[in-house]
């Protein structure tokens, strides 16, 4: 798993602030390089270099997926689709966009695309984790909030339920913009990438969604 | 600034997107309205909020699932773009390539049982309905050939759509769009879907397959290897949509050898030299393939016959297994003389006159092998075992005849580069297949990564002061080092060379097709367009025949 010793993910620390943005562009360009890298190999018949791929997106687009679908099982399916689509697509990415954006604009056609179908087939979203006891080792909050006492526990799952519900509610487009930027911490000009819309849509649909949101959220933040 | 103005610009502003101009507007306007601030604090609050959601680990399966459909991916060979719809031209020409290899090296093919104590090797046909055809004779144990059993000339199968067996309710089942098909992906239009779902059913299915039983393919002659009209797609009832045309091909070698350990660690030196890997050693992955072959039947409803097939070949298998078993114990008890030793087990033999087709699972190494190094793979085998020969004196490998020095006429061919082939199908394309951005934007940050180790270099000697303060000098002026140029590619996501550039690039390409140079480029597209085989070795037994077993009892354990 890509936790550093505090227990945060690498996209959290940086979604958070980098505290030198030359080293944070350095590295995000360090990351493109290996993922230029990994696509040659691919492309060149070493697919073992696809799990690399793998192993350096799966928890970021798990995270977005299941935001995006909010279902576990299904977030897990479609992130394995993500993967198994990148890979038999992978001779068309032809670099004109990072590697990053291109992989999620299929996981963000293949999550709305499958939201499309459950909807037409009148399934019930379940609730995220099928077996998800207060005790998920995968769950990692910040690694300064340890909620060791069982009610703040149970309350803070609560809190996250309801946030998951409501982000749930919004529509297509304004969930994908919101999850694309508050969860995976995206720039606008890379939301603008993976969903093939203008900049300026990407501020005022998102702004929407945060509106939106704050309504059906008041009673939990205020 | 008004409210709703700055209103609608609060999220920007909370995400630092707003340019500098208007960030200072708004906070202008923001010192002065407290609705405003109110509205921002509230937005900010909400924003925490969604950061602070807590972030899961991937269920592991994700990544174990993937690779091992890529690994099966692998083995269904993804062709490069665009997939020839009929790629005889090069099948013929690989063919004609591995007989050469052979007849030069003194291999000769096998049809059946034939003593081992040689290296054989075969393609095995897998290609359309010889695919099928094949498949249903090994179940037979029937010999292969290009006819139907009454001799007619076989029928080329139709192409075939399976249908899937998705997961209840289908509910995820992907339905994204697929790549165009010119996008020379192996699994080709709604494919990706039927790899998904498959992926899905793999996911509902409670119990995994049990492992085959070891199956090896009967090998075919390649002398006959007559093709047939039969490039059709099938879709795989297990998700995969094969374009039969783009099956890998399977190449067989046979290799007497009585330590089996041995050689199989000599072979894999000699394959990871050269790149190749082997897949999944010990295992039969072929075997697999022909068996979602059969899947696939069964799907297309032909449930009982292939059913009955399989169990009357299992049950055939355990039989052969118990007497095998019997028989070789009573040669481990009653041989006591070599000659006495030699008599039973040939006697074993003609019992089992199979024993040699179901090899055990280490004495089967499958390498999965850039087509265009097989001969050289297959050669350096060769000149390995002589070695081994030479070493041993008359060993367990003596297979070799002395004239099967590896003669220069044997080596694999030229590249297309440098020596054009008459066969110039496969090699024109490769030659044609234009430059690969992926790997000019990789130059270009590779060269970016040496200038500037040498830079670091040049900065870090203690005399190099002049040079490290050209290299300033040449930073900070207006002219770009391919290291700016690299950078600004990443930063802009545009490709590094001017489009008239490149397009000038691949057509010099495609004019100069008949005397390529060989460039740097022309060596880079093949690379990129490598297609895989599958070698299947088998590392048969020495049989009495061949070299008389000094120690009968240490002989025996093998046949179990």
């Amino acid at each position: 798993m890509s936790m550093d010793q505090s227990g945060a993910f690498p996209w959290n620390r940086e979604a958070q602030g980098p505290s030198n943005p030359v080293a944070a562009r350095g590295a995000s360009r360090t990351a493109q390089m290996d993922d230029l890298r990994c696509v040659a190999e691919v492309r060149r018949g070493e697919s073992e270099a696809f799990g690399q791929i793998v192993r350096r997106y799966q928890d970021r687009l798990f995270n977005a997926i299941l935001r995006l679908m909010g279902d576990w099982q299904e977030a897990r399916d479609l992130t394995q689709q993500t993967f198994l689509k990148a890979y038999v697509s992978l001779d068309g990415f032809r670099g004109d966009s990072s590697f990053y954006t291109w992989l999620y604009r299929i996981a963000v056609n293949v999550t709305l695309d499958a939201r499309k179908k459950r909807s037409k087939s009148g399934e019930v979203v379940r609730e995220e984790r099928p077996s998800g006891g207060d005790d998920d080792p995968d769950t990692s909050g910040p690694a300064s909030s340890p909620a060791d006492d069982p009610a703040e526990r149970a309350l803070q799952r609560e809190r996250e339920e309801a946030v998951a519900r409501a982000i749930q509610s919004l529509d297509d487009l304004h969930r994908s913009i919101l999850v694309l930027r508050d969860v995976e911490g995206m720039d606008y000009e890379e939301i603008s990438s993976v969903l093939d819309i203008p900049r300026g849509t990407v501020k005022s649909r998102l702004h929407r969604a945060r509106l939106e949101l704050r309504d059906k959220l008041k009673d939990l933040i205020s | 600034m008004n409210c709703t103005e700055a209103r609608d610009n609060l999220s920007a502003l909370l995400d630092g997107e707003l340019d500098r101009e208007t960030a200072a507007a708004v906070e202008a306007h923001l010192a002065g309205c407290e609705a405003c601030r109110a509205d921002r604090d509230s937005l900010r609050a909400l924003v925490g909020t969604l950061h602070a959601l807590p972030k899961h680990a991937a269920p592991e399966e994700i990544e174990r699932e993937v690779v091992s459909m890529l690994e099966r991916d692998q083995l269904l060979a993804k062709p490069e773009a665009p997939a020839p719809r009929r790629p005889w031209g090069r099948i013929l020409a690989a063919s004609a390539a591995a007989a050469a290899i052979l007849a030069a090296v003194g291999i000769y093919f096998f049809g059946g049982h034939k003593p081992a104590g040689n290296t054989e090797l075969a393609r095995s046909e897998a290609h359309g309905s010889g695919g099928d055809r094949y498949f249903d004779r090994m179940k037979d144990n029937q010999p292969i050939d290009d006819t139907d059993g009454d001799g007619t000339p076989a029928k080329p199968a139709g192409p075939e759509e399976y249908s899937f067996r998705g997961r209840k309710g289908g509910a995820t089942a992907a339905t994204a769009p697929a790549a165009p098909p010119s996008s020379g992906s192996g699994l080709s239009g709604d494919a990706l879907a039927k790899v998904t779902s498959s992926l899905d059913a793999a996911t509902q299915t409670p119990s995994p397959v049990p492992a085959p039983t070891p199956m090896p393919a009967k090998p075919r002659d390649l002398s006959r290897d007559g093709v047939t009209d039969d490039d059709k797609e099938v879709s795989g009832g297990l998700g995969y949509h094969w374009d039969l045309s783009a099956r890998p091909e399977v190449f067989q070698l046979e290799i007497a050898s009585g330590d089996a350990i041995a050689t199989r660690a000599r072979i894999t030196t000699i394959a990871s030299s050269l790149n190749i890997r082997a897949l999944r050693p010990g295992t039969i992955e072929l075997a697999d393939l022909d068996r979602k072959l059969a899947e696939d039947k069964k799907v297309k409803g032909l449930p009982e016959r292939l059913e009955d097939a399989e169990g009357k070949q299992k049950s055939r298998r355990t039989a052969e297994d118990e007497r095998l078993r019997e028989v070789g114990s009573k040669v481990a008890r009653t041989a006591r003389t070599g000659d006495e030793y030699e008599a039973t087990w040939r006697k074993l033999l003609d019992l089992l006159p199979d024993v040699e087709d179901e090899p055990s699972p280490e004495r089967v190494l499958v390498l999965a092998v850039p087509e265009d190094q097989l001969p050289e793979l297959v050669a350096k085998l060769h000149a390995d075992q002589a070695a081994a020969e030479k070493d041993k004196g008359k060993s367990e490998l003596g297979m070799l005849a002395p004239t099967n020095e590896v003669k220069p006429a044997t080596r694999p061919p030229a590249p297309a580069a440098t020596s054009p082939q008459p066969e110039g199908k496969s090699d024109t394309k490769l030659a044609k297949k234009a430059p690969d951005p992926i790997d000019e934007l990789l130059d270009a940050l590779d060269e970016a990564a040496k200038e500037d180790a040498e830079r670091e270099k040049m900065a870090r000697e203690p005399y190099g002061l002049e040079a490290a303060r050209s290299g300033h000098k040449s930073g900070s002026q207006a002219t770009k080092t391919k290291e700016d140029v690299a950078q600004d590619a990443i930063g802009s996501r545009k490709l590094p060379p001017a489009p008239a550039e490149a397009e000038k690039k691949r057509l010099d390409h495609e004019t100069t097709l008949a005397q390529p140079t060989p460039t740097r480029d022309s060596s880079k597209q093949q690379a990129s367009a490598r297609r895989l085989v599958y070698l299947q070795i088998y590392l048969t037994q020495s049989l009495p025949a061949q070299a008389k077993p000094a120690k009968p009892a240490e002989a025996t354990p093998a046949t179990k």
